[in-house]
């Protein structure tokens, strides 16, 4: 599939561009004000994507993974740091990015039809209609789903509407991709196939996909980096470079000797964290 | 899907207003208190603009500030008490008895399946008219009485009762009635362990609505059957020409609406406490 | 050949047993209306034969267009104005929650007025013209759906919001394209309340002071004691109601054709 098709200019990479990342969050803190309580939940955190990775970002539940998407993702205002998307700061929602949440029956709208979901995004960019529902069998047609564009969101299983839910954000056009343990309701076997088709979309668009996940293995058979979250308020506990081959495969990959010690190592920093947390 | 954790929830929480970037903190209670008292001052002053100016006249609609003044004296009134009363009354008695029939009847109905099916089109045809069009035929039959508004209240407070009770029964979890044969339950057994505390709730919001029904249909009796009661004084001050003494009737009317009210929710709360309670002992 | 006649058999013949179930208690009690009331003298309850012909001749057709098509028409368009305001407000309250914490008990209060209370007022402010019922049913009406349309506003999917405002929706996609619909369920809750209501609102007001319409000429000839005719004009009310009724539980089908959908296959 063509790449420059639907995705526009950041795929022409100036060597200025390609050096610097697509997101940079410096000391990023978030304390939460419930009553006279003041939580904080995230602090000091601090990192960087280039253009064109996949980055997951992994830790237990309660990390406060969520709120470190919100906040990149403009919709959660952080307490202090700065997060710069394209070297611009982040406000309020950027158009360069798009959000896949979790909780994927809320995020469509059951009154529309898959494909009146998927062009939704696409009002907002002043396309004659004709362009939106071009673009969006375009992308339905990118997640497999084109026989389905006339049906109702609830009409489909899960892993279905989670893939609208991608089409939509392809649609879209964004930069970069956040998606929000996105793979964490559907069955194992969907999970495994929603994995490949998102690797597949980022070879295909040259997207940013920064993933939140809580499932270890998932976070190193789809991640070019992993940022293994932990402590108590929330920050980097560390960086891992996965090196393992690209295009990664469910089977072969998974056979691989590296597989196993990059899993165990981020599940030894998830099981020392939970140690020191005294959970 | 993960279990989170109550902590996770409370911090990974936004609850994002439509407009708004999430994170504000709610208002004290205090502070919203005021706000409702200005609001409400707000419209009053409005209210009174309206009339003063001419906006809306003054021939048909009193100030609140002559409502205010009249009402001292009116309140004070035997006429008042006696209209008062009667209104009360004609309430309390056709609500009663609207419950005394309707309750039994709809949980009966609500059991029994075959009977539900039977008689649902007829009550869904019979609920549809609107009890004030039967103001001329209990004219006819009992004239301006209080007779006549009591028939009038019953009639139209039995069928929200009547339909909600059968909506309770069939709330029961169906596997409850299973465990209910099973373990030979008696027929009363099962009206007091089963029935009743998962019809409660429904049956008290329809109490509330056909106390709601009531009031309504014991004024309208009053105001356009004549029957003796806070609508019969409306219409005597209207014939007599005094504006404001007939705004204080209405403000009156709307009174009690809200304090009828309130004292239902009371009762409700404290009787459902003691429902749920044996609801819980009842699960355990 | 014969298993499959048997079981077809048994499909239809079950379908129409309960039919005949739900029909029957109605049928039976017009019957026997019918038959007991053949030979009645009271004053009050006329045979029921009398009261069909009453029917017959008044409101088929004759008094139909002019005593039931005004009756409808005020009753559409106090409806109208009082679904227009309710949504528009209730939106608005229901987006401003503070403003709508504070503003929520006068209206209760408001709310609380009974419409019929306010009939007299309404005769000397507006006098007995169609004017004087709008407003009326308007004013009675508008609560269920203000309040309604509130709740429903209030109880949008917070994701749903999430999803306009990360997509970076446009301020009317986001109300018309995601609240408004999410709402609608409420909404239509609201707007049945009213119906029902609207239709007290508009006899009422026909009784005291009017010159046509439904209820003036139950009250009419209840007056006149034309007893026939004044049932006659209560079973015409009866029957419009129930077709009313029907109609908007048809418009609800379509408009929430989606709703019940998407609650269907939650349960599988």
């Amino acid at each position: 599939m063509a790449k420059a098709n639907i995705v526009g200019d950041p795929l022409i990479e100036t060597a200025a561009q390609s050096s610097r990342p697509i997101l940079e969050i410096s000391d990023l803190s978030k304390t939460y004000r419930v009553g006279d309580e003041h939580n904080q939940v995230l602090v000091g955190i601090s990192l960087q994507v280039s253009r064109g990775e996949f980055v997951c970002i992994v830790g237990p539940s309660g990390a406060g993974k969520s709120t470190l998407l919100r906040c990149i993702a403009g919709l959660l205002a952080p307490s202090s740091g700065t997060i710069l998307l394209d070297a611009q700061p982040v406000h309020d929602p950027p158009p360069k990015l798009a959000v896949v949440f979790q909780d994927y029956s809320r995020s469509l709208m059951p009154w529309m039809s898959v494909a009146s979901n998927v062009m939704l995004p696409l009002r907002s960019r002043g396309y004659a209609r004709s362009e939106q529902v071009r673009r969006a069998d375009e992308a339905l047609a990118a997640v497999g789903l084109t026989a389905a564009r006339s049906r109702y969101p609830w009409q489909l299983s899960g892993g279905m509407q989670q893939r609208v839910a991608i089409a939509r954000a392809l649609a879209y056009e964004p930069e970069a991709m956040l998606m929000d343990e996105p793979f964490a309701s559907v069955d194992a076997q969907t999970r495994s196939d929603l994995e490949d088709l998102i690797l597949r979309v980022r070879d295909t668009f040259g997207m940013t996909v920064l993933l939140v996940t809580h499932d270890i293995d998932e976070s190193v058979y789809l991640a070019d980096r992993v940022f293994v979250m932990g402590g108590s308020p929330t920050s980097v506990s560390e960086q891992i470079t996965v090196d393992l081959p690209s295009p990664r495969d469910q089977v072969s990959t998974k056979l691989l000797p590296r597989f196993s010690e990059l899993r165990a190592h981020v599940m030894t920093l998830i099981r020392e964290d939970r140690v020191n947390r005294g959970v | 899907m993960t279990a989170r954790s109550l902590l996770t929830d409370r911090r990974d929480s936004v609850t994002a207003r439509p407009w708004r970037r999430p994170g504000r903190t709610a208002l004290g209670p205090a502070t919203r208190f005021a706000y409702r008292i200005a609001a409400a001052v707000f419209a009053l002053v409005l209210w009174q603009v309206a009339v003063v100016s001419g906006l809306v006249s003054n021939a048909a609609v009193a100030t609140p500030t002559d409502i205010v003044q009249e009402a001292a004296p009116l309140l004070a009134t035997p006429a008042f008490g006696a209209a008062l009363f009667d209104t009360i009354t004609s309430w309390a008695e056709g609500l009663l008895v609207s419950l005394v029939v309707a309750i039994p009847v709809g949980l009966a109905l609500g059991t029994s399946d075959l009977a539900y099916r039977v008689s649902r089109f007829t009550i869904d045809f019979l609920r549809t008219i609107p009890p004030v069009a039967l103001i001329p035929v209990a004219l006819l039959l009992y004239g301006a009485t209080p007779k006549m508004a009591f028939a009038l209240i019953v009639f139209g407070s039995v069928w929200p009762v009547l339909l909600q009770a059968m909506y309770g029964v069939h709330q029961v979890d169906p596997a409850m009635w299973d465990v209910a044969r099973a373990y030979g339950l008696r027929r009363l057994d099962r009206l007091r362990f089963l029935i009743l505390p998962s019809a409660a709730p429904f049956v008290a919001t329809g109490v509330r609505l056909a106390a709601t029904i009531s009031l309504l249909l014991a004024i309208g009796a009053e105001l356009i059957g004549g029957a003796p009661g806070i609508g019969a004084a409306i219409t005597l001050q209207q014939q007599n020409g005094d504006i404001p003494k007939m705004w204080v009737y209405v403000v009156v009317s709307a009174v009690l609406g809200v304090v009828l009210n309130l004292a239902l929710i009371g009762l409700e709360r404290r009787v459902l406490k003691w429902h749920s309670a044996q609801r819980s002992v009842v699960a355990a | 050949m014969a298993f499959s006649a048997t079981v077809r058999g048994r499909g239809l013949s079950h379908r129409l047993l309960s039919v005949l179930a739900e029909v029957a208690l109605p049928v039976i009690a017009i019957a026997l209306w019918w038959v007991l009331s053949a030979n009645s003298t009271s004053l009050y309850f006329p045979p029921l034969s009398k009261i069909m012909a009453a029917f017959q001749r008044i409101w088929l057709f004759g008094h139909f267009d002019s005593d039931a098509v005004p009756s409808l028409e005020n009753l559409a368009v106090g409806l109208l104005i009082a679904t227009a305001v309710g949504v528009a407000v209730g939106m608005l309250l229901g987006l401003l929650p503070i403003l709508s914490d504070a503003v929520l008990p006068t209206v209760e209060f408001l709310r609380a007025v009974p419409g019929v209370a306010l009939l007299p007022a309404a005769l000397l402010l507006l006098g007995i013209g169609p004017e004087m019922k709008i407003s009326l049913i308007a004013y009675g009406t508008v609560w269920p759906v203000l309040l309604n349309t509130v709740d429903g506003v209030r109880g949008v999917d917070p994701v749903a919001v999430e999803v306009g405002a990360s997509y970076r929706l446009r301020r009317p996609d986001r109300l018309f394209r995601i609240i408004l619909p999410a709402a609608s369920p409420q909404i239509v809750a609201g707007m049945r309340s009213a119906l029902s209501i609207g239709i007290t609102v508009i006899i009422f007001s026909e009784m005291v002071g009017s010159t046509d319409g439904i209820g003036f000429q139950i009250l009419s000839a209840q007056r006149n004691f034309a007893v026939a005719d004044m049932w006659a004009g209560i079973v015409m009310l009866g029957v419009l109601g129930y077709v009313l009724n029907i109609g908007f539980r048809g418009l609800e089908n379509r408009l929430l054709r989606w709703h019940r959908g998407m609650r269907n296959s939650a349960g599988s």
